[in-house]
This record gives C-alpha cells, structure tokens and sequence, in this order.
C-alpha cells in the first residue's frame, strides 16, 4: 500500500551545510557565535531519537537521506515523505527579523540538500511564527514550488489563541495559495511562552509530551469559533503529534456548547464539528495506546478517521509509530485512507479511484 | 500502590529450580562469544538458529535475550541502553540502583528487567530469555 508520511525530522550535519544560504548580518552572527537557541531544563536523549537511528560514525540517520532511505523510506513503502525539519533554532525567536532570515535559509538549505536528493521527499514552508506578516511573505516567496506542500506553523505558536485575527496575513496566504497550514509541538516554543504545559512549565519531557493535545484542544477550539473557516474557505489546518483520542470530547462538547451559546460565535454557519471535518486533519502520532485494542478502534470510528486523520511517523524520534499500529480491526478502505489518500487529498495528489464506500467501517472483534 | 513489576530478586535456590539445573545440565549448550569480548553494557548481536539474540554482559555475568520487544516489535537489543535502576526510597528520595539492571528498547525507550526481562512498567509481554552460562572465559547458551 502507497504510504504518505506526515512528519519526518532531520537535520543539517553541521552548520557549514545551511550556513551560506543565510543573509547577512546573520551570517556572519551565526559563524561566529553560532544560531541563537532557546533552551531549557528538559532532558533530551540523543536529541530524542531512536538510538538504532545513529550510525556506526555516531552521527543519526536524519542527518543522512541515505540512512534515511535505509532505515524509513525504502522499509514502509513511501510515496510521500514530508520533511518537518527542525524548529530549535528559529521558533519562539521574539526577534522576527532574525527568525524570518533563519527560516529563509532553513527551507532554501532543504529545497537543495534533500527534497531534490529523492523523488519521494517534499517539504513546507517554515516561517517565523511571531510574526504573521514576515511569515506571509515566507509564503510568497516559495508558494508553487513543486516540493512545498504545506506551511509549517510550530504549535502552539504564539502568545494568542491561534484563530487570533492577528493570524489573518498567514491563514490568508496559506488559503490563497492551497497550502494546509501544518502544526507541530515545539517544545522550544512553549518556553518562549513561559507555558510548557497550559497551566505553565512542566517539571519534564514527559508531562510536556502527555499534555500537548491541551494546546491542540485549545488551538482548535479557537480556530474554529473564531470563524476562521467561513473568513478563509480554502483554508485546511493539520494538527501532527498531538494523538488523536481527545477529538470526540472537544468535538462533541464544542456542537453541544454552541447550541447554548451560539451568539458568541455569529460567525458559524454550521456546527463547529462539521468545520473540523472539512478543514482539519490530524497525524496518528503518537498513537494512544489502551489496554484494550477495540477501544481505540471505537474513537476512530467516533471522529470518522477515514475523513480526518493522516499518517504521521515521527522519524527518527523516539515516539515513532509504523503505518502496523494501526488498530488491527480497521477495514482496508479506512487504512488505506488513513495511510494515503486523506494526505493525498490534502497535498493536490492523485487518489487512485475505487469503488469503494467512503464511510467508516464498523470495527469489528 | 506502586505500578511497577518487581524486579526478580534471585534467592536461595528452591527445589524446583535445583531440579531445573539438574535438568539443565542435559541441555545442549552451544558456544556463543568469549567473555572478554563483550563490553559491560553494550548489547552485542549474534545470530543462533536463524534467532537474532542480545548477550548483554553485566560484571561477569552475561544475559541473553531474544531481539524483540513485545511492545512493537523492535530489535530490542540492538543499540539498546543498559543502566542501573532509577527510583525513589521509602522517604521518597530518588535512588539510583546499579546493581538492578535495566535495559531500555532503542525504539519506544521502555525499559526491562534484565534479570527477567520483565517491563518496568505493568504491560503485556516481556522480553524473551535463554539461558546462559560462562564457563573458563566462554560464554554458552541453551536455544
């Protein structure tokens, strides 16, 4: 089965490789003090990569397309690897300018070094996500570009619930130029803002981890009762990383609040939920794990996974999921919607045509 | 209430696993690796009857476990990390524990007993042993 992986980290060996692709004076800045970098009290093992990743040289594979391949593309099946990169070095920058030139090197450094090293391999957009306007303008500048196929946004990205219409200049380029606005947690980020977890820094990884569906709950939550889809019709958000089994809750909870409090978002047309399933898709990864398998299989039928969710692996990190953990009870439809086409449909792929219902298979015993 | 697995605390033989040795003296014990090439700690991957297995040495003894992990079926041993055993004492002071031995999957990071190869954390499954013995500097196994 065709796969299209939505989240595959990697990194630059050594600054030397991105390095001349950055502006001056940040250039210069960098070569002589190295990227500016916030950073915290958290524990990373090995940068939080599988330690199978790294090379018998010590380097880890996502410095290397090569291993790469070795060790993901060429053992799944992928049609589509989408590059996630980094967003150590530049998110959360409060200095736009500085971030806006990093993130200009940083996709410019990717379009060279990888997406041209395989057919297989695409990327987005990175873009300064304090600053909504220099962001658009990141988008500009690489919109069509036949490797980009989205606009990556590290969540949560600012300081404001994200449908703040201060986002306007970014959801309006992302919408006018098709490209899904896609979100990743960044650990990075949520120091910048003081709030590791909702309620504020996490004592670890492994809180911060368990509690990003709060932040995706809460970005969601505003997206949609802001209006953001009725301002921004072609406008298609997609939350990685964050697991998937809180969604019947905030879904089911936002339709049954705004039947009470509807004039607190005149700008709904329908019920929130149905703006999440024509605009949202989120990542399997990491894919919760209950005691009983037939639970899981239960909440992907409750949120219609075969509408909204995609494939995500997280390569190299250590949280990486294979396309088999999957609930073992899915119909062949819904996997191979899952795995492909619900992806394909988002980047402006062919989906191959079949006959089959489109609906969510009952999970069976 | 505690949710992790005890680790085995190896004790006084009893007569059942006194009849087990006697038992496992009739194994067929193969020839594996020498002790001395085994560095404390770091997994070393061999292949036994088409099983791909970890020998795991720790001081001068050496436990052997079959490379796959119960939980997604990942070479479990293979760039694996060994340690001691992180936790707390009754006053709730964290401890650290060289002498329990745990090994953690290179994929997912969950940790097994080495001693039983059981999880730390309560979960279906554990890690696969064989036994193993070292005699004059080698180390044997029984399939």
């Amino acid at each position: 089965m065709s796969l299209i992986d939505c989240d595959i980290h990697f990194a630059p060996a050594h600054k030397e490789e991105w390095l001349p692709y950055l502006d001056e004076p940040y250039r210069s800045e960098v070569n002589q003090f190295g990227p500016r970098v916030i950073s915290s009290g958290v524990r990373w093992e090995d940068g939080g990569n599988r330690w199978d990743t790294v090379l018998e040289d010590g380097r880890n594979g996502a410095l290397d397309v090569t291993a790469m391949r070795d060790q993901l593309l060429d053992v799944y099946g992928h049609r589509l690897g989408l590059l996630t990169g980094i967003n150590t070095w530049h998110a959360g920058q409060p200095d736009g300018d500085y971030a806006a030139a990093i993130c200009r090197a940083f996709n410019d450094y990717t379009l060279a070094h990888w997406t041209s090293a395989d057919e297989r391999l695409y990327t987005g957009i990175h873009v300064p996500n304090l600053d909504p306007e220099l962001a658009s303008r990141e988008v500009e500048r690489l919109a069509g570009h036949p490797k980009i196929k989205c606009v990556f946004l590290p969540a949560t990205a600012g300081r404001t619930p994200l449908g703040n219409p201060a986002m306007a200049a970014l959801f309006k380029a992302c919408a006018k130029h098709g490209l899904p606005l896609h979100l990743h947690p960044s650990t990075t980020v949520m120091i910048a803002n003081g709030s590791t977890i909702p309620t504020g820094m996490a004592r670890n990884f492994l809180q911060i981890h368990v509690c990003i569906p709060q932040f995706y709950m809460s970005d969601l939550v505003s997206l949609v009762l802001e209006g953001t889809f009725e301002k921004y019709p072609g406008l298609k958000v997609m939350f990685i990383e964050g697991g998937i089994c809180w969604l019947p809750h905030v879904l089911w909870r936002m339709d049954k609040e705004y039947k009470a409090l509807r004039q607190q978002a005149p700008r709904l047309k329908r019920l929130p939920s149905e703006y999440v399933y024509d605009h949202v898709r989120f990542g399997t990864q990491p894919l919760e794990e209950p005691d009983k398998p037939e639970h899981l299989a239960q909440i992907f039928n409750m949120i219609q996974a075969d509408r909204i969710v995609v494939y995500s692996s997280d390569y190299p990190h250590f949280d990486f999921d294979e396309p088999s953990f999957l609930p073992k009870t899915l119909g062949e439809t819904t996997r191979r919607r899952i795995l492909h086409d619900n992806a394909a449909e988002l980047f402006g792929l062919p989906v191959p045509a079949v006959s089959e219902e489109k609906t969510m298979e009952p999970a069976s015993r | 209430m505690s949710n992790t697995a005890s680790p085995s605390a190896t004790a006084t033989p009893t007569p059942a696993a006194a009849s087990a040795e006697a038992a496992a003296v009739e194994k067929n014990w193969t020839e594996v690796a020498r002790l001395d090439s085994l560095q404390p700690g770091v997994p070393k991957i061999i292949l036994v009857a088409g099983k791909s297995i970890g020998l795991i040495r720790d001081k001068n003894q050496v436990h052997a476990l079959l490379n796959y992990c119960p939980h997604a079926g990942a070479p479990v041993c293979t760039k694996a990390r060994v340690s001691g055993f992180v936790g707390t004492d009754s006053d709730g002071n964290l401890t650290y524990n060289e002498e329990t031995k745990v090994l953690r999957c290179p994929w997912h990071h969950w940790e097994f007993y080495l001693a039983t190869g059981l999880p730390v954390v309560k979960t279906r499954g554990r890690l696969k042993r064989f036994d193993v013995r070292v005699r004059e500097g080698v180390v044997e196994l029984v399939m």
